[in-house]
């Protein structure tokens, strides 16, 4: 099977369910017990399950199939939810996602992890075993499974039908809905058999409630038929409206669709004729066994109690059998669970068949619930990244032919020409402002990742947190998603081992056991800002200070004149780190020093305010778009470069004479305040520049924050939108470009990194 | 990369050659997107010494190698004094980048086999050279290079990744 074009959907789907998965588990976490969020996590189990059956990684399915084991009785009540068992779904969830993550790698068959995956299992099973035992919890999953499991193996009868099925489809039939058989025909050279089936399982669902597949639901997921199967289903639509729906989906090659009838459609009695002789045979064989009769009894007498009904022998039992057939809705549970009990005490049924069949109740359970759940239509589209940064470098390049036209159409000063292209103009602005946002998601798909890991890592720290998270509908740039993780994590990492205190420190300190660790995002202008905020011990600048010094970064001297808040910045320069022991979570030096050069390579800086006792706040500003922005374009020698907008705030001349010298740095005074100076092409080594001592100088006013500085230039090119292309950062070892990109005439101008300069001011 | 390819079960494989100063050299073919003229490059600053610049391919910046400065060769002028024109530019595309590499001329395109291949001497190959073998081809020795060695700039390797790997690695070990 070519497996490998599915490959791509199959990884983006589990770790979409994966993620669901994890949302799921901290829910029920905070709300254990909570049934709903009990059936999505079965049901995301259950998905992953058939999928990666369908794909051969028995790894993961075998793995989701245990975690399905222990959902069950969870789901029934019968085992209640503890820390326990959402750690170990915790962990599963783990080695799922790295199980995945190693298919994404190519690497099919993980034989590492075989023995981790073997030891979960083991664990996973240790929940259900001593439950067994527990007379009170123990019956209800096991049992009502191998009834199931009895019922239908034995009663094939009436067109396969076991006796269930019976009273559900005459039910039904009374009720107004015909019960159908589909058979399904498949082509020769389907790719994906266990695929299109259940593709037609689905589709079928929306016309009606399936009964019965043959084979089983599971054998269908795993192609385990030859070209053809059967549904049964019990429907209010017309057949050609069933078919139709079904030739929508690819590679079938026909249906055929019956109405089933009844010889004997009405009496209750006849069809409690039809139940199979080997019932009986159980039956009396359990009246045989007179101690096992006894145990019945007992359990069932334990069972009225959460459900009023009689206990009965097992020849009321089969009497009862039959009155309960034509009222299944109100009764059929409850015989269900009377049965169970004879045959799990009677002991004589394989258990390897009886999961087929419990795989199958499931099956039908999970389907109809993702069925109703898939009704509302998905308004969105899947579209590779590949053609979205494919589309967008075309707009570029669009977008940088049309300043050239423009120029052109002004030189050319023709009327006609000028409106034309004035409204291509317009146009482009807009394809522009569209593919933009193509390239924009939710801060949702950074943010998902950290209630997790605050979670793990209070844990791990013995504190605890609440975890606030606003902004997530805040949109950016793709790119940034994918590079602004890392750094997040470093910083909470950092307010959970640094910044909060322990619950009986925080308590001293009179404030809530509970510490507050906040992530918001919202737009501010251009840019959109970022904020990590605890409400832990601050950071101690007198501190920072001695540990800078003691390691070297800044001499005692330098020290005395910072300020508190330089202080504080001295925690981004490299090789820093304030935490007395150095742990597993933060403190290894090698933290916010990269934090800051991450940020700064996206073009946006990190600030950080703290106040000793009451919390820290780390602010990261972004630019909204990484791809087109406006910038000025500069020329140093004879180099073009390109400068943000955002960053520049003024641009003046001035005369040689009023640049002064302070302590050998240049600088210039403007409206009162000294701005420091830097000579661009010095910087930039441009070669063979003449500088020409009596001209003015273009004075370039950059600002990052609150700190302004010149840049020298030797002319003003003008503004212009430019794309933004990357470039290998190892190139410029200085740090002073942030990127390049190209002009009209197709030359490339390097983009400066505004904040680089600061530095060296 | 001799070993890969022969790990591939490949034998025979197709070489560009091309000359730069009196030297003749070698890159596989799957390795090379196209050869271009000469264009006029942009300067990076502060750059390593063997990149010449960046140029504008179609909508995309790649940095460009100075084939001269990077076999240290001293026969002839540098490379910004030649006639420009006569120039070519190999693209070269590996699995992590895509570069540019000014050569003095493409003269053919060859098999060869791997029996044909040696080991470069110990003396002028060590792990860090962008020399994969040399091999003989008409009677004279044409030096291969490695076009994924070609490209290492050596400076600023230290990436937030890396450091974080690192810390992982630690933690690991500690546990």
């Amino acid at each position: 099977m070519e497996l490998d074009q599915y490959l791509g959907l199959f990884i983006d789907e589990s770790k979409e369910n994966l993620q669901k998965l994890n949302d799921s588990l901290l829910a029920l976490e905070s709300d254990s017990g909570n049934l709903e969020i009990l059936n999505d996590i079965f049901r995301v189990a259950h998905t992953l399950k058939g999928m990666s059956k369908t794909m051969g990684f028995n790894n993961v399915a075998d793995l989701t199939h245990h975690m399905e084991n222990l959902l069950e009785p969870l789901r029934n009540g019968t085992l209640s939810t503890d820390t326990r068992i959402i750690d170990i779904l915790f962990k599963c969830l783990d080695m799922l996602d790295s199980l995945i993550n190693n298919i994404a790698d190519g690497v099919y068959e993980d034989n590492d992890n075989k023995e981790n995956i073997e030891k979960l299992v083991r664990d996973l099973e240790g929940f259900l075993s001593p439950n067994a035992g527990q007379k009170n919890n123990g019956i209800g999953p096991h049992n009502e499974e191998t009834s199931k499991e009895s019922t239908s193996k034995n009663a094939i009868h009436l067109e396969d039908f076991n006796e269930y099925e019976v009273a559900i489809v005459k039910e039904a039939y009374s009720s107004g809905f015909i019960p159908r058989e589909l058979i399904v025909y498949l082509t020769n050279d389907c790719v994906l058999p266990g695929v299109r089936a259940y593709m037609v399982s689905r589709a079928v669902e929306d016309h009606g409630e399936i009964i019965k597949t043959i084979p089983t639901v599971e054998e269908l997921e795993n192609a385990q038929f030859e070209g053809k199967f059967k549904i049964y289903l019990l429907s209010q639509f017309t057949s050609d409206g069933i078919s139709n729906a079904i030739y929508q989906i690819s590679e079938i090659e026909k249906v055929e669709i019956n109405d089933i009838t009844f010889d004997q459609p009405s009496s209750s009695d006849e069809a409690v004729s039809e139940l199979p002789p080997v019932e009986t045979e159980d039956l009396s064989s359990l009246v045989e066994q007179e101690d096992l009769v006894k145990a019945v009894e007992a359990k069932l007498a334990q069972q009225a109690i959460s459900q009023p009904i009689e206990p009965a022998k097992p020849e009321i039992l089969q009497e009862q059998n039959s009155e309960d057939i034509n009222s299944f809705d109100s009764n059929g549970n409850i015989k269900e669970e009377k049965e169970e009990s004879t045959i799990n005490s009677n002991q004589n049924f394989n258990n390897d068949n009886d999961k087929e069949e419990i795989e199958e109740d499931r099956d039908k359970n999970v389907f109809n619930k993702s069925g109703s759940a898939s009704k509302v239509l998905s308004q969105t589209v899947r579209v590779s990244a590949d053609r979205i940064d494919k589309l967008m470098n075309l707009v570029g390049e669009l977008v940088i032919s049309r300043t050239r036209i423009n120029q052109i159409s002004g030189q050319l000063k023709d009327a006609e020409l000028v409106s034309s292209v004035g409204l291509m103009g317009n146009i482009t602005t807009d394809i522009q402002e569209i593919v933009m946002k193509l390239r924009m998601v939710p801060m949702e798909q950074v943010f998902n990742r950290f209630p997790r890991l605050v979670r793990d890592l209070a844990k791990d720290l013995n504190k605890e947190v609440n975890l606030k998270i606003t902004g997530k509908d805040t949109e950016i740039d793709r790119v940034v998603v994918d590079e602004i993780g890392d750094p997040m994590v470093h910083l909470i990492r950092n307010s959970m081992d640094h910044g909060l205190e322990s619950p009986e420190e925080r308590i001293q300190n009179g404030k809530l056991a509970k510490g507050t660790l906040e992530l918001s995002a919202f737009n501010e202008g251009e840019n959109i800002i970022i904020k990590v905020t605890d409400d832990g011990k601050g950071i101690d600048p007198e501190k920072v200070k001695e540990s800078a010094i003691s390691k070297g970064i800044l001499t005692r001297e330098a020290a005395k004149n910072l300020t508190q808040k330089q202080s504080i910045e001295l925690i981004f320069a490299p090789g820093f780190s304030t935490a007395a022991v150095t742990t597993d979570v933060s403190g290894r030096g090698v933290g916010m020093d990269v934090v800051k050069s991450k940020i700064a390579s996206l073009g946006g800086n990190v600030t950080v305010n703290s106040t000793i006792g009451k919390g820290t706040t780390t602010i990261i500003s972004l630019p909204s778009s990484m791809a087109i922005v406006q910038a000025l374009l500069i020329k140093v020698g004879e180099e073009i470069y390109a400068a943000p907008l955002n960053y520049i705030s003024e641009v003046i001349n001035i005369e040689p004479n009023q640049v002064k010298n302070i302590q050998n740095n240049e600088v210039i005074v403007l409206r009162g305040k000294t701005l420091p100076l830097v000579r661009l092409h010095d910087l930039l080594e441009v070669e063979n520049y003449v500088e020409d001592k009596s001209q003015s100088l273009t004075v370039v006013i950059i600002k990052s924050q609150n700190k302004y500085s010149g840049i020298i230039v030797s002319e003003l090119i003008g503004q212009q939108e430019i794309v933004i292309k990357p470039i290998n950062k190892k190139l410029c070892k200085d740090d002073y470009i942030s990127g390049a990109t190209t002009l009209g005439n197709g030359q490339v101008a390097l983009i400066i990194n505004v904040n680089s300069l600061f530095k060296k001011v | 990369m001799l070993d890969k390819l022969l790990k591939d079960g490949q034998t025979d494989f197709q070489l560009v050659v091309f000359t730069i100063g009196s030297e003749e050299y070698a890159l596989p073919i799957t390795y090379i997107q196209e050869i271009i003229t000469y264009q006029p490059l942009t300067k990076i600053p502060h750059s390593a010494a063997t990149i010449e610049g960046v140029i504008n391919l179609r909508g995309v910046v790649i940095p460009i190698i100075d084939g001269r400065k990077m076999v240290d060769c001293s026969v002839g002028e540098e490379s910004s004094k030649r006639n420009k024109d006569d120039l070519r530019i190999i693209v070269i595309e590996n699995e992590e980048n895509r570069y540019g590499l000014i050569v003095d001329n493409v003269s053919e395109v060859t098999h060869m086999n791997s029996a044909d291949v040696e080991q470069p001497p110990k003396e002028i190959g060590d792990n860090e050279s962008s020399v994969w073998g040399v091999g003989k081809y008409n009677g004279n020795l044409i030096v291969l290079l490695d076009p994924s060695r070609i490209a290492s700039f050596n400076h600023q390797n230290f990436s937030f990744n890396e450091a974080e790997n690192k810390i992982e690695k630690e933690v690991k070990v500690e546990n």
